[in-house]
Parts: structure tokens; sequence; C-alpha cells
């Protein structure tokens, strides 16, 4: 029997990301409801931008990961060989209850891959959509189109991690083996939730694919927040030198032309983490990056109706209050 | 106060209130600048950093000869925290912390104050109370410490009948019995939880990260002192201040994860108690830098971060204070001072110096480096 989530299709009991096994004929999971941590984030930190500005959102992770990404900031809870974190056993219903006490909107599904918990993931999401609150998430997009499907229901909002336009890359630095499927699934996304793309940059090894990403996500959708990330190498990539951001600046600059709403940030102070007016390059929103703990929002100069206060151009934030899903 | 952030190969100048690009007069920044570039931090994990803190501090003397200087080390603590840990190095990560502090006093003619901030024990277990129905906290830094919100029926005795729970304190108890200010309040939990020695929270904002080694709350902590002894840690601003007033240089250093049984210096164990709660991170650093009690900290010992959108949106790299503080001796307008520091954003939101360099880190991740001026106080930089 083969287990359907992403696009690994492992036949069990070769669960590679060892989450799941079959049991009475269907594909189960081994530690469903268990999560690693749970914590209030800015959807600025996550990094949602045309969303929810300055807006907490309980961010939950679970533990292990389909992919082995050679940079992964969370290896610690990405790789566990098999249960050996201290973890968390809330319901469905507990954390949608304990999200709504928190004050946050929603809950976020990240820290690790969630496609590798997907049914506890959606019993929760199922919860918390019955308290009124908001389901989104962070990806890495190998999820297969089944799984989409029941994501695409239940979720508000994602942020997919294209990390390469290249399948050498996928199969070289995150064990993932093809780039196809999150190409694939990235265009599904954009036609029903709100979606936005990070992609970290590892200088000499992907920065020259950001013109490819970006003549990509332009097809898409031209309006889409793009999040290209200054690495900052860690785990078995640990020790090589980060980014140049001079040099990186003039590719996003450029990728700027083409998709307006591209940002670069990872690092701390960046000057490019603001959202610009492109009809008179006004700031509609400003950020500070704080880094790995992402962005905080210091202003919002966008009028009431979401348009550019000095020239009027209606900037495209998605209210996700009001319905959510496309 | 402006600050220079230096994330190799590359530097930005921001205003701390409101977090946006600032200009800094190039004259007092440029030296700035090339100092921060030339030492970037190397890490919490790696003893290096400690040698980090002395090295930038040699240069600090040279650049602004401080009257009063600030170090804080973190070494000890991490090693053993989320990772095995490895007593011969750490023994010899304090011995060179101490080495180092009393040869550089002695070398540039500073009185030195040293605190240990107690060691870590070895984990026994977590709390993490599944039965509960309000929301347990934990902190990322005191670990002994947690909190309880939006409690309901049955959950404080719950918690009181736990084993493992030393303390359960009220929030408005703690306000009833002490003055403070509106944003400390507001950022106190319903509860205030003290866990027993070797017993860690596990809830909210927990590190996901398995732990070896755990803080625990220390009524009493060692520090040695050439300016004199006071029975509590409250005092020591008041003979720091006196010291100072009378014209001589104070080096004040705490040393996270040091404790009586490693502390080879000559020591006085001194009284670390609040009522109930210990001093412990940025609360003890802001008393003994300002000698205001606890609860007069710009931030309570483990605050809750959900009511963080609530708060002003100012200082967005300075933790949830609404100001930075300005009765520490780091603010004193008749003295140069400085401060050197591995625990990132407490150096400058507790020492609030004229000069405040510290390490960049966030959730184990080393970003790079920020220095913090007081632009006005530093025009005469050598
Ligand atoms: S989620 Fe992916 S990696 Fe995990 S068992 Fe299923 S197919 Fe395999
Ligand atoms: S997909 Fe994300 S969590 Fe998984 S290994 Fe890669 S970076 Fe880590």
């Amino acid at each position: 029997m083969n287990c359907n989530y992403c696009e690994f299709r492992c036949q069990m009991p070769n669960s590679l990301c060892k989450m799941y096994e079959e049991k009475d004929g269907q594909i189960v999971e081994k530690y469903p409801h268990k999560w690693c941590s749970y914590h209030p984030n800015a959807t600025e930190s996550i990094p949602i931008y045309h969303a929810l500005p300055n807006c907490q959102m309980m961010e939950v992770g679970s533990f292990n990961c389909n992919a082995n990404c050679a940079y992964c900031i969370n290896a610690r809870v990405a790789t566990i060989p098999e249960n050996g974190l201290f973890l968390f056993d809330f319901t469905p219903e507990r954390l949608a209850e304990m999200t709504a006490k928190s004050g946050c909107a929603g809950i976020h599904f990240g820290v690790n891959e969630f496609v590798v918990s997907l049914p506890s993931v959606l019993a929760a999401a199922a919860a918390a959509s019955r308290l009124g609150l908001l389901v989104g998430g962070s990806s890495n997009g190998f999820m297969t189109p089944e799984a989409a499907e029941l994501i695409a229901a239940k979720f508000s909002y994602l942020n997919i991690s294209l990390k390469s336009f290249s399948s050498e890359y996928y199969q070289k630095y995150t064990g993932l083996p093809s780039v196809e499927p999150i190409l694939r699934n990235i265009k599904y996304f954009a036609d029903k939730l709100h979606l936005e793309i990070t992609t970290p940059v590892v200088q000499g090894l992907n920065d020259h694919e950001l013109p490819a990403i970006t003549e990509f996500l332009a097809g898409v959708n031209p309006n889409i927040a793009w999040h290209i990330f200054r690495l900052q190498p860690q785990y078995k990539m640990e020790g090589r030198v980060p980014p140049d951001i001079n040099e990186l600046t003039v590719l996003v600059e450029k990728a700027r032309q083409k998709l307006p709403f591209t940002y670069f940030s990872n690092f701390i102070g960046s000057p490019l983490d603001n959202t610009i007016c492109p009809v008179c390059g006004e700031i509609l929103m400003e950020r500070i990056c704080r880094s790995s703990c992402g962005a905080v929002l210091l202003d919002n100069y966008l009028n009431a109706d979401n348009r550019c206060a000095r020239c009027g151009y209606q900037f495209p934030l998605a209210d996700l209050n009001k319905g959510g899903q496309k | 106060m402006k600050a220079i952030i230096d994330v190799r190969e590359w530097q930005a100048t921001v205003d701390l209130k409101t977090g946006k690009p600032c200009l800094i007069d190039e004259k007092i920044a440029a030296p700035l600048r090339d100092l921060i570039s030339r030492y970037p931090y190397p890490g919490d994990r790696n003893d290096e950093g400690a040698d980090w803190v002395t090295a930038i501090a040699q240069e600090t003397v040279k650049l602004y000869d401080p009257q009063f200087l600030y170090f804080n080390y973190n070494q000890p603590i991490f090693n053993g925290l989320y990772r095995p840990r490895q007593e011969e190095q750490r023994q010899r990560t304090i011995k060179k912390i101490l080495a180092d502090c009393q040869s550089f006093a002695e070398e540039n003619n500073f009185a030195l104050v040293l605190a240990g901030m107690g060691d870590t024990v070895p984990l026994k277990g977590y709390i993490s109370e599944p039965h509960l129905k309000g929301l347990l906290m934990a902190s990322a830094w005191s670990h002994y410490l947690g909190g309880l919100l939006q409690a309901e029926k049955g959950d404080l005795e719950l918690l009181q009948k736990n084993q493992n729970v030393a303390a359960v304190i009220g929030k408005e108890e703690l306000a009833a019995a002490y003055q403070m200010s509106e944003n400390y309040y507001k950022l106190l939990p319903q509860y205030l939880l003290i866990a027993k020695e070797g017993y860690s929270f596990k809830g909210m904002f927990s590190h996901n990260q398995n732990m070896h080694y755990t803080e625990c709350a220390r009524t009493h902590l060692p520090v040695y002192s050439q300016i004199g002894y006071c029975g509590h840690i409250e005092g020591l601003n008041s003979l720091i201040s006196t010291a100072l007033d009378q014209g001589r240089k104070v080096l004040l250093v705490v040393v996270e994860g040091l404790g009586e049984a490693d502390f080879t210096l000559p020591y006085q164990m001194l009284n670390n108690l609040r009522g109930q709660v210990p001093y412990n991170g940025y609360s003890l650093v802001y008393t003994l830098a300002s000698g205001e009690k606890m609860e007069n900290c710009p931030l309570p010992p483990l605050f809750d971060m959900t009511v963080q959108s609530e708060l002003p949106r100012v200082f967005p790299l300075s933790m949830s204070v609404e100001k930075l503080p300005e009765k520490t001796i780091g603010c004193r307008s008749d003295l140069r001072t400085a401060a050197i520091g591995c625990r990132s954003m407490v150096t400058h939101t507790a020492i609030n110096a004229d000069l405040n360099i510290e390490c960049y880190v966030r959730a184990s991740n080393n970003m790079g480096v920020m220095l913090s001026l007081r632009e006005e106080k530093l025009a005469g930089l050598k």
C-alpha cells in the first residue's frame, strides 16, 4: 500500500518521513496529534505580507520532514530519527481552543513540513474553522494533487518554499527528486487560496535561477508576494558564507521589474522588505526585518480601502476574514 | 538611541525606537563600523564567544575609555542546556572567563564586580500539565519559570497539587504587594509559576529542543566584588554607584550558568529574591544596572507575549519594552559607559549604556552583531 500524501508515494512499510504506517488497510499517522511547539507569531514573521498585516497566528509544528535540506534551520525538529523529542499531545479541539484563547486569528502550521502530519493538521484545521479561526501554513510544496485538494479545502493561505527551479538542485540539496510537482502545486494553490512564495538563496548554487523563477511566478500571478531569503547556512551547510547582499540586491531589483512585490529579507535591517507602490513608488507598508525571526510591521500607510494614499493604486491585500478561499 | 547592525560584509543603521533607517554622524560611526566588522560574533555554541567579549572590550577602551563597563558571558549556561554537558570544557571556559575578567580589570584599572547567575542542574523532568484548561506558557530564557494565562476552574488546584511546582503566584497578589507600571502589569501572566529544582516548564513558547540541564530558582547568587559587599543583589548597584562617584572605574560582569561550586574567586552569597521570585536573566541585569526592584524593571521575569500585538509598535529590536530604561548606570550623563554582551537584546535593553555591543542571536541562530550608541555622548570618540 502506498502513502499518497506527498509525491514520494512511499510504499509501506517504508515511510521516508517515518510518520506514516499501514494499519487495517489504511495509511495512518504513527504519531497523531503530536506537536513539537506552539506559540503566537506575527504574520510578517511567517512571512505573509499581503494578508492579515500585524496579526498573530498560533504557529504549530509537528516533527520530521519528507525533505532533507542541506541548510535546514529547523533540522533539530525536521530530522528526528524516531519519536525523540518532547511532544505535546493536543486534540484538534484543544489546539483550536488554545488558539482562540491566545487571541490569535488562527493556526499556522509551520516549523517542519506539515504534510507529514496531514490528518492531524486537517482535523485541527476543521476544529479551528468551527471556532471561526483561520488556517494557513508553510510548506515545501511537494504534496500530491490529492493532498493539495484536501489542504485547499481547509486553508486560507500558504507560503510555499520554491527552493530552486531545477530538479538537479532539489535532488542534490533537498532530498526531493523533482521541482515539477512543486511548480504544479504553486499554480494550483494560486487559484485556490492566498499564496506567497519564499526562495532561500544559496549563493553560487541557485542565485542564477532567480530570473527563471521570476518568469514562472509572473505567469502565475504578477502581484504575488515573493520572499527572497538570504540564506544563513545551517546544518550541513554550516560554515558556508551567507550570500553577498549587494550582489543579491541587484538581482532582486531586476526581479522587481516584473514582480513588483519581490522582497529581500532574512537579514537584519534589509532595505528591500517594504511594500512599495508599483505606480508611484510610495511606501505602502514599512517593515523591519529581524532576520531569522522574521519581520515586524512598522507602519501601514494604505488607506481604508487598501489604496496607495498618494496615487490611489489598489493594493491587492487579501481579505481572508471574508471567506478565505478564493 | 541609534544602532549599527553588521550582518557580515553589510551594515545597516536604524533608529532603535522606530526601527526605521537613520543616519549617524560618520565621524562617530566610521570607527565603530570598522570595529564590529572586524569582530563577527563566533556564536553561542562556541567558546570563542567568550574571547569575543574581552577582545572587543579592549578596543572599546581604546576608542571610548569608559568609566563603567558591563560584560555578559553565556557560554557556561549553553554548555549542557540543549546538548549533553561537556564538563571539562565547561570548567575550562569558566576558568578562562574569570581569568580574562580579572586581567582585563587589572590592566585597565577597573574595580571588578562579578556575579554568577547560578549553575544549571541535570533536568529531572518537564512540567506540561496537559489537563490545564488555561494556557500554560514557558520561557525560553528562565526555564524554571512558567506562566498561566486565562486560568479556568480546577487549573490552580492542578498546579498546586503538582509536586514539581514550587510556587504559584497570582498577578493580583503581586500587583497588591508592589507598585508597578501599566506595561509591566499588562505583561505579567495571570499566574507566575516557579518549578522545583531540576524541572522545567513546557508550554506555549517553549523551545523545540530537548534539554539536558536546566536553570533553577536561586535564592542566593555568588558575587565577587572589589568594592565591598552587601547582603542583597538589589544593593550592589549602590556600591557600584558610590565607587564611580569616588572616581573609580567599575567593570560589572554577569556570567550565566556560573554557580557557587565553580566560583573560583573569593565570593559572598547574596540574597537574590524579591518576595518568592528570584532575579534572573533580564531582571537581574537590570537590577544590577539600576538598583531598581523587580517590579520596576521594564519587563516582568516572564512576560505574556500573547499581548504583543496590543503593545505600541516601538523598539522592535528591544524585546517588548515601551522605552529604554533611564535609571541605569549606563545612562548616567556624567560618565562614559559601555556594555558588551553575548545575551543579545538584554545588553542594550537592560544597561542602556552610551555604547552597547551585542551579538545578534535569535532562536540559536547567529545573525550578526548590533552596536547601539548614544550619539550625543560619543562625539569625543578617539
Ligand atoms: S508523506 Fe511522503 S514521505 Fe511521508 S510516507 Fe507519505 S509519501 Fe512517504
Ligand atoms: S523542507 Fe523545510 S523543514 Fe523540511 S528539511 Fe527542508 S528546510 Fe527543513
